[in-house]
Order: C-alpha cells, then sequence, then structure tokens
C-alpha cells in the first residue's frame, strides 16, 4: 500500500506539465456582458449588464441571486462596516443599485426586488438581492437577465474604490451568487472572506477618460481601445473561464509587459501597472511572476490563463495585496528595501490565489482555509527558495528600517498572526465558517496562518513529496470546479496516505493546540538491588551497596495540548551517544527509563517538525542548569539599559547627546 | 583660529570632563548601578525561565523572533504588560499611560526618572566645577557645587525637559494624522513631511538643550544660584548666537553616539563559553557609556569656556597702567 501511494506520488509529480489547460474547463454557467460609463466626479460606474445563467444544477431555482457587493459602503450598519475603517465623510461610503432588472422579453422584475439576509442575518445589510421569477429556471435551462445598475465607488479603504485619479474597481457589479443543487449559495459581504462564484465569460466594455488610455489593467486583456468625444476612451475586455471580473486605471499608471516562459510551461503575458514612485519595484514585480509562474506551474499545474496582470496601487488606496481571476494588487513603497523580498512575497501570495481560489474555486466565505490556507502554506515555500528568510522591517518617520541581524523563517514567522496562533486560534475551529467566527484575527489566523502551518508541519513529518503530490492531484482534478474541503481531504488520503489526512482533519476540526513538553528529566547513578532477591531456596538477602558507574534515567514528556501529534523524543547522554525514540503523541504522557551513561538533555521534536507546537521552550529539558542564554542576555539587557538611562538623562534636557 | 571657535571650544569641552575624571566615574557608577538593580530581576527570571531549556541555546547567539515569541507568550508579564509593550514598540503609546507600565518596564521608567534627576543634580557640580579657576577634578569641591547648585540645575532641567515634551507634542504628535494620511498621493510626501516632523522636533530640542547647557553654565558663572537669572542669561545668550549654539550642541551629540554606533555595529556579541571575552566586553561597553557622559559633561563645559570667554570679550579694556 505504502509502495503503491509513493507511486501515486511520484507519478502526480512527474505528471507532464505540458497542456496549456490546467483540466477540463467547465462549461460557462454565469456569463456577462458588460457595459458600463465612469464619471470620475461623481465616482460613480453606471452601466447595462446582461447575465447568462445555464442552471447547471440538478435543482430548479424559482429566483436569481444577486450579490450587490458596493452596499457593503453603503452605511454603518451593513455587516461589512466593522471591517472598514471609521468612516470620515461621505466620500468613504458606496453602494450598488439596481436601476431596472428585466427578462429579454420585457417583462421587468424590478419591483419583485427584496433585499434578503439569510436568517438570523443583519436585517440592514443589503449585499444579497433576491428577484423572484415569472417562472423557476429548471435543470439545463438558461436565464437571461438584463440589469440596470449604478455602482458609487467609496473612496479606498478595504479591496475596492479609488484614491485621486487611481480607481480600483472590484465587486462592482451586480454578480449572481453561486448556484448549487442545495439552491443559490450567497453570503453577505463580510470583513474578511468574500467570494465564491460560477465561472463563466465576461465581455466588458468601458467608457472611460481619454488619460487612460492603455493604462487600464482588467482581468482577462483588454482587446480594443477606441477614442471617443469629450475626450474619453471605450476599452473593451474579455476574459474566458473565470469567476470574476476587476479593472483598474489611473492616468499615471507606467505599464510595462513582459512574456514569461517557463521551462515546458506555456507563455504567460504578465501585464504590470505600476506607480511611477515605485519603479525600483518594476523588476522585483516582475522576477516575483517569473518565478511563482515556473514554482507554481511545476508544484500544481501550468498558470491556466493567458495572462497576467499585476496592478501595484499608490499607498493608502486600500486595494493591496488582493486577488481576481488573471488579476492581482501587490504593495510597496518608493524606500521599500530591495533585501526583504517585498513586494515579491505578497506577489507570491497572490499569484498562488490564481490556483487556489482562481480555478480551484473554493468558497472563500464559508472554506477560507482552502484558498487563503493552501495559499499561504505554497507562497511561503515560494518565498523561502527565492528569497530566503526575510528580516523584519520598522519604519520609522516613514523610512523603512530592515533589523538585518534578524531573521523571520516562513511560514511560522510569516506575520504576527502566525506567531500568536496559538493565542487566535483557540476561539474557533478552522472548519467553521469564517463569518461565525469570533473576530477578525480568529478567521485570519486560522484561515492564513494555522493552515500554513499545519500543512508545513505535515509536510516535515509524513514527507514533503506525497504532501506536494497531492496538491499538484487536488489543483489538477479540481481545476475549473468547486471543491470542498472533504474532496481536499480526499486527495490527500489518497495520494499523500491517512496519516496526512488525519493530522490535517485533526487541525482544522479542533481549535485546540498542540503542546508538547519534557516534564521531566532525572539521571542518578544507578545502584545494585537491595533486599530480599530470588525465590525460595535461591532468595538471598543484599544489602544496600554504593551506586555503581553507570545511570539510571527516567524521562516523562506530556502531550499539554488538545491535538496529537507524533513526535520524536531525543535524548542526549554523556560521550555523545544519543536515543531518538518515536512517540504517536496520542497518549496524554509517555516516561521512558534508560540506563547507561548520564544523561545530560531531553528534547521533544528536536527537528521542529510541528510548527503548531505552540511553546517551543518546554520542549526540552537539561539534566542540569546551563545559565549561557540567560546570562548573554541579561548582559545584553544591562547595557541596553544603561543606554536607556542615559536618554532618560537626554530627556531631562541635560546637555550632550542630542542626536 | 579663535578661543571661541567650534573645534576649540569641542575640544576645550572635553579637557575640562577630562579634568573632572572623578565626577565622571560617580555618574557612569550610578549609572551602572542603576542599570544593574533595574535588570536584576528580569535576569534571574530569564535564569529560571532558560537555564534548564535546551531551546535557549537558539537565544544564546542573539535574538530568534520565533523562539522570542513563544518565550513571551508562555511569559507575559516578562518585560511587564504585553498590550502597553505592544503600544510602545508601535509609538502608540499614549503619554498618560506610562507611568501605569508594570514589570521591568515599571522600573526602568521609575529608574530612568531617578537617573535623570541625579544627572540633573551631578550637573550642578560640574557648572561649578568648569566655572572655577582651580581644583577642578576634586571630588569633594564638586559634590559641593553639585549641592549648592543641584537643584537649581534640576529646576532648569525640568523647565527643558517640559519644552522638550512641548515640542514633541507640537511637533511630532499633533501633526502625525496629516503627515502619515492615506489622501498623500505620493510616496516621497509622507516620508518627507515625516522627516520633516522629526527635524523640526529635533532642531527644537537641539536649540532648548542648548539654552539648558547654556543656563547651567551662567549658574555656575555666577555668584548667586538664581536659575531663573541663569535661564534668562541662557536663553539670551543662544538666542544672540543661534547657528554656533546649535552646532555645538551636534558636535557633541556626535561625540555622545559615535562610540555607541561603532560599538553595536562591530562589538562582537557574548553568546557563552570565554569568560575573558565576557569581562572584556562588559569593560568596553562601560567605555561606551563613559563616554556618552563624558560628552554630556563636556558640552556643560564647552558651554561655559564659551560664556566665560564672552563675557571677558565684552568686558572694557583696563586702563593702561602708567609707570
Amino acid at each position: 500500500m505504502h509502495r503503491l501511494r509513493a507511486l501515486l506520488g511520484f507519478a502526480a509529480l512527474l505528471s507532464p506539465a505540458l497542456p496549456a489547460q490546467a483540466g477540463p474547463r467547465v462549461p460557462s454557467v454565469a456569463s456577462y456582458r458588460i457595459e458600463a460609463a465612469w464619471d470620475g466626479e461623481q465616482k460613480t460606474l453606471s452601466g447595462r449588464e446582461t447575465v447568462t445563467f445555464v442552471n447547471r444544477t440538478s435543482r430548479s431555482l424559482p429566483d436569481a441571486l444577486l450579490h450587490l457587493y458596493l452596499n457593503g459602503f453603503r452605511n454603518t450598519r451593513s455587516t461589512l462596516s466593522p471591517g472598514i475603517p471609521q468612516p470620515e465623510g461621505s466620500s468613504d461610503f458606496g453602494f450598488c443599485e439596481l436601476k431596472r432588472v428585466a427578462l429579454p422579453d420585457g417583462t421587468d422584475l424590478t419591483r419583485r426586488i427584496s433585499f434578503a439576509p439569510p436568517a438570523g442575518g443583519n436585517p440592514d445589510d443589503r449585499t444579497l438581492a433576491r428577484i423572484p421569477l415569472p417562472r423557476p429556471v429548471e435543470p439545463g435551462e438558461t436565464l437571461v437577465l438584463e440589469i440596470d445598475f449604478e455602482s458609487h465607488l467609496p473612496r479606498g479603504t478595504l479591496r475596492t474604490g479609488w484614491k485621486d485619479d487611481f480607481v480600483f474597481a472590484g465587486q462592482w457589479y451586480p454578480k449572481l451568487a453561486k448556484a448549487t443543487d442545495a439552491g443559490w449559495r450567497g453570503r453577505p459581504f463580510h470583513p474578511s472572506t468574500e467570494f465564491f462564484a460560477d465561472f463563466g465569460d465576461y465581455d466588458v466594455t468601458l467608457l472611460l477618460p481619454g488619460e487612460v488610455k492603455g493604462r487600464v489593467a482588467v482581468t482577462g486583456r483588454v482587446v480594443a481601445e477606441t477614442d471617443e468625444a469629450a475626450e474619453r476612451v471605450r476599452v473593451r475586455a474579455r476574459a474566458e473561464d473565470v469567476h470574476d471580473f476587476a479593472f483598474a486605471f489611473s492616468p499615471r499608471f507606467e505599464v510595462k509587459k513582459e512574456t514569461v516562459a517557463p521551462k515546458g510551461l506555456p507563455k504567460v503575458d504578465v501585464f504590470l501597472f505600476l506607480q511611477p514612485d515605485h519603479r525600483r519595484s518594476r523588476e522585483r514585480y516582475f522576477r516575483a511572476a517569473r518565478e511563482g509562474l515556473a514554482l507554481y506551474g511545476a508544484w500544481l499545474t501550468p498558470y491556466p490563463w493567458p495572462t497576467l496582470t499585476i496592478v501595484d496601487p499608490p499607498a493608502g488606496s486600500g486595494a493591496e495585496a488582493m486577488e481576481y481571476p488573471t488579476l492581482i494588487t501587490g504593495a510597496t513603497t518608493w524606500l521599500s528595501p530591495s533585501s526583504e523580498g517585498e513586494p515579491g512575497g505578497l506577489v507570491l501570495h497572490e499569484l498562488a490565489h490564481q490556483w487556489f481560489q482562481g480555478a480551484v474555486a473554493t468558497d472563500e466565505v464559508s472554506e477560507a482555509h482552502l484558498d487563503e490556507g493552501l495559499t499561504s502554506f505554497l507562497s511561503a515555500r515560494a518565498a523561502m527558495r527565492i528569497y530566503g528568510a526575510p528580516s523584519p522591517v520598522v519604519e520609522a518617520f516613514g523610512v523603512p528600517i530592515p533589523l538585518r541581524s534578524l531573521k523571520r523563517p516562513l511560514p511560522e514567522g510569516e506575520s504576527q498572526d502566525a506567531l500568536d496562533q496559538a493565542a487566535f486560534s483557540r476561539s474557533d475551529p478552522t472548519l467553521r465558517e469564517t463569518w461565525r467566527s469570533l473576530d477578525d484575527a480568529a478567521v485570519r489566523t486560522n484561515a492564513y496562518s494555522r493552515t500554513a502551518l499545519l500543512l508545513e508541519s505535515v509536510a516535515r513529518t509524513t514527507g514533503e513529496q506525497p504532501l506536494m503530490a497531492a496538491l499538484k492531484e487536488y489543483a489538477r482534478r479540481f481545476a475549473f470546479r468547486h471543491p470542498t474541503t472533504s474532496d481536499f481531504l480526499d486527495v490527500l488520503g489518497e495520494v499523500a496516505g491517512p496519516e496526512a489526512r488525519d493530522l490535517v482533519e485533526r487541525g482544522w476540526a479542533s481549535a485546540g493546540a498542540v503542546d508538547y513538553a519534557v516534564t521531566s528529566a532525572t539521571t542518578r547513578r544507578s545502584a545494585p538491588p537491595a533486599g530480599w532477591v530470588g525465590d525460595g531456596p535461591h532468595r538471598v538477602y543484599r544489602a544496600p551497596a554504593p551506586p555503581g558507574p553507570g545511570y539510571e534515567s527516567t524521562v516523562v514528556v506530556q502531550r499539554l495540548g488538545e491535538i496529537a501529534w507524533p513526535v520524536e523524543v531525543e535524548m542526549r547522554f554523556e560521550g555523545g551517544r544519543k536515543v531518538t525514540r518515536r512517540w504517536d503523541g496520542r497518549a496524554e504522557w509517555r516516561r521512558w527509563r534508560i540506563t547507561g551513561p548520564r544523561l545530560l538533555s531531553v528534547v521533544v521534536d528536536p527537528r521542529h517538525t510541528c510548527l503548531l507546537d505552540v511553546n517551543r521552550l518546554n520542549d526540552g529539558l537539561r539534566t542540569a542548569p546551563e545559565p549561557t542564554a540567560a546570562r548573554a542576555w541579561a548582559h545584553r539587557l544591562r547595557f541596553l539599559t544603561q543606554n536607556l538611562l542615559e536618554l532618560f538623562a537626554l530627556l531631562a534636557a541635560l546637555p550632550g547627546a542630542a542626536l | 583660529m579663535k578661543g571661541h571657535a567650534l573645534p576649540f571650544l569641542w575640544a576645550r569641552g572635553l579637557l575640562a570632563a577630562a579634568t573632572a575624571w572623578k565626577a565622571l566615574l560617580l555618574a557612569l557608577a550610578l549609572n551602572a548601578a542603576l542599570a544593574l538593580v533595574v535588570t536584576a530581576p528580569l535576569a534571574s527570571r530569564l535564569h529560571d525561565l532558560l537555564d534548564s531549556r535546551p531551546a535557549a541555546d537558539g537565544l544564546a547567539k542573539g535574538w530568534d523572533v520565533v523562539l522570542g515569541a513563544h518565550l513571551i507568550r508562555s511569559e507575559p508579564g516578562l518585560l511587564g504588560d504585553p498590550a502597553r509593550l505592544g503600544a510602545l514598540e508601535r509609538g502608540t503609546l499614549p503619554l498618560a499611560d506610562v507611568p501605569r507600565l508594570s514589570g521591568p518596564l515599571a522600573g526602568l521608567f521609575a529608574a530612568g526618572l531617578l537617573h535623570a534627576a541625579l544627572s540633573a543634580l551631578l550637573a550642578g557640580g560640574f557648572a561649578g566645577r568648569f566655572a572655577a579657576e582651580r581644583e577642578r577634578g576634586n571630588l569633594a569641591a564638586f559634590l559641593a557645587d553639585a549641592a549648592r547648585l543641584g537643584l537649581p540645575s534640576l529646576f532648569i532641567g525640568l523647565v527643558g525637559l517640559a519644552a522638550i515634551l512641548g515640542a514633541f507634542f507640537l511637533f511630532v504628535e499633533l501633526p502625525r494624522a496629516a503627515t502619515l494620511s492615506p489622501d498623500l498621493r505620493w510616496d516621497w510626501e509622507r516620508t518627507g513631511l515625516s522627516l520633516l516632523r522629526l527635524l523640526a522636533f529635533l532642531g527644537t530640542t537641539g536649540a532648548i538643550r542648548a539654552v539648558v547647557a547654556q543656563s547651567r553654565a551662567a549658574l555656575g558663572l555666577a555668584k548667586t544660584a538664581n536659575p531663573f537669572l541663569a535661564l534668562a542669561s541662557g536663553a539670551g545668550f543662544v538666542i544672540g548666537r543661534p547657528v554656533k549654539a546649535l552646532l555645538l550642541e551636534i558636535a557633541f551629540g556626535v561625540t555622545a553616539l559615535l562610540p555607541l554606533s561603532l560599538w553595536l555595529y562591530f562589538a562582537p556579541s557574548w553568546s557563552g563559553g570565554d569568560v575573558r571575552l565576557l569581562a572584556l566586553l562588559v569593560a568596553g561597553q562601560q567605555a561606551v557609556v563613559l563616554l556618552r557622559i563624558v560628552a554630556r559633561a563636556a558640552h556643560l563645559g564647552a558651554a561655559t569656556a564659551w560664556m566665560r570667554g564672552a563675557r571677558e570679550a565684552a568686558r572694557p579694556a583696563p586702563a593702561k597702567i602708567e609707570a
């Protein structure tokens, strides 16, 4: 069985990465033809869209459910509102209004529209609109809706909006919820996780200011740009096999293009829309795209579209670090240090989303770990391979200062969330729907950091190759489909083995922690047995004798966390002898008694395979104290304190040392 | 080179400080003793936490971000209240919360205030000795001057502190939101305005500290220990020569920070093993702190020499004595 699994894994890793498409693409379900005009004064997009929906579910659908995402910015009562910075004025608000909804035969459905928060949801939320239909859409039938809408973009604070003449339009048009065999699946616009939609084709025509001609970034590709009256430009874009459409424009964009052709993989046209003051980051963006496309292409499937667009937003635009099909946003500043892998690390993360959520289109609202978690795991691996461990960067008076003597290994040092996952993930298991979680910190930690740490721990425990092979198979099998957690676990079990599946399932299902501690390590000279020894006529009395040259050592390792993890326990003895024991970690504790040389130290999980362990400090114990680390730090802290005291003298306006 | 040229004043300040070497060593001893008291409980706790843990090996060479996070999380009060510590790190701790710090941070804050007060008292001693014609190195005379001029010197220091806090509020805190506004179009605008804030604060602080230095010099040179007169005299002196006063401040600022910067950049870090290396490093560290204290005192020495020279130059020349 093991051999078969290894063969399967190996075959999956070697499977040819040649086809331009990742897998069989599903026929279009929800396609959009949109025409919209931008009013720069009012910050509105007024337009008309024709939605063509093919009911490929097994269920008859009596209504249509539309996401009006921009209504998340409508007022301070929306479900999204707690995630938005405190609004300061009318420009911080936005909305999406349905002016008219009709069928192709002219049947007006506008009056039927109702806002439909899920049961027990926020009644003030208007991000979901339900439209009862004159007759249900039966399986296999096509529904065409003609919708006139007006979208008012807020000042950019969260994913979408404008800043000066930069506009990033995401979630800007009325969009169908996801059709499933259980009916429409749509959730209000939540602050943490957002999207789930059907695949389709987009044909979008935008009327924009003439000054942005050639500077419009879109999902898919711009196919035509024609000058119009009143110094405007008509931009037509097309995208196939995508589940969303976003665009951005700015007259200040510097547009660069590079065709990337990773070895053995299809060519991809990479477009970079760069802020002029971020020119230093140009090559960093392209490098991340080049190397990311090659790595992910090898680890997963070839990049599934012919174009990749990277938008570099201005700082403070709120459009940073987002992913849409074929379009991602980065984030950098003019002084961003080149050595720390930014914006490359971020680009690698958003690029990985092209596979996990872009092509493998999971339900981000309910199962964010399937895209953010897998993406965090992959991008951390890619970043470590390309850049190595980055250093933390502190910013003082607008100047970023990398602390080069410190390193943040990925994924455990990726962010404060990752470092604090033990604290934040205690409230909710990862499998809980994100919008039911305690708070944003719990969502972030579970979806991003905990899943990345979990997968990295599985790779280190059960083997890197089987896990990567499982990811590859999962990406291949579910490209342009909508898998769930159980689909992922099935592939994992099938390719990487039941232990890998079991570990991931345990890590996701529990809000508990992993914590192994060596709670006792003693060693003493072993004395020969004293008292009555032997039976019957052979019973003899042995007087207590002085201890001999050998030692008797006892070690206790306890599982303090709720989650069991297989661990190694390493015991070091005098003379350099080392004994390693493997423990499945399931019992509450385990004791070992060893005779031989003097025990020096015991460490559980010495190779740091389980990155979820919440306290690495208690992972080991010495039998004799070793004061070096404490002494070294006491020495450093004393010097630091002496200089801080001098700083106090400076604050008290004593002469000297002003600068 | 003129007697009041900047390099000359700088050298005279250092020479004056060198003559008061006993007092400088006393200041160093105070600093070291306070640091020892503040860090002793923390050091003891570190021994409790780390001595028996093999994972601590990763901390001996330097800070390990991941292990450090585990240490702080498992001992949240190690450095004091973690929430306030985080706010302090981010520079968002409200000034009103500073006295409410807990743990070693509270100790550091209290010791810092005490150190500042003691330094201000000692500055009175330095001012008296640098103004004296003879016995500049006499420790008893230094302590007598500290007793006589210490409180006025402390008062001048407090006025300076209030002015510096005002400058901090005015130049750093008040415009913070405006200079970090996301509405600024270009990154360089935000950086430029932030640096402008810093520059304005440093410039104002430099001027305030120059006034304090000259006021203490005036205190030493005056016959009475009146801090108001000294402040007026010091302020008037700096207003008459603002650029040079600021340059002198900068010169001694660089003198103080240069050894520290060099040390931080080049000095090795002790991570166990050779105890002789530890002794050498401790000696080097004390030399760095001493140089900072020397720079502090030398600034006062230079200020005194400069003020005395200026007064002498302003005095009318004596009439020619006929034989």
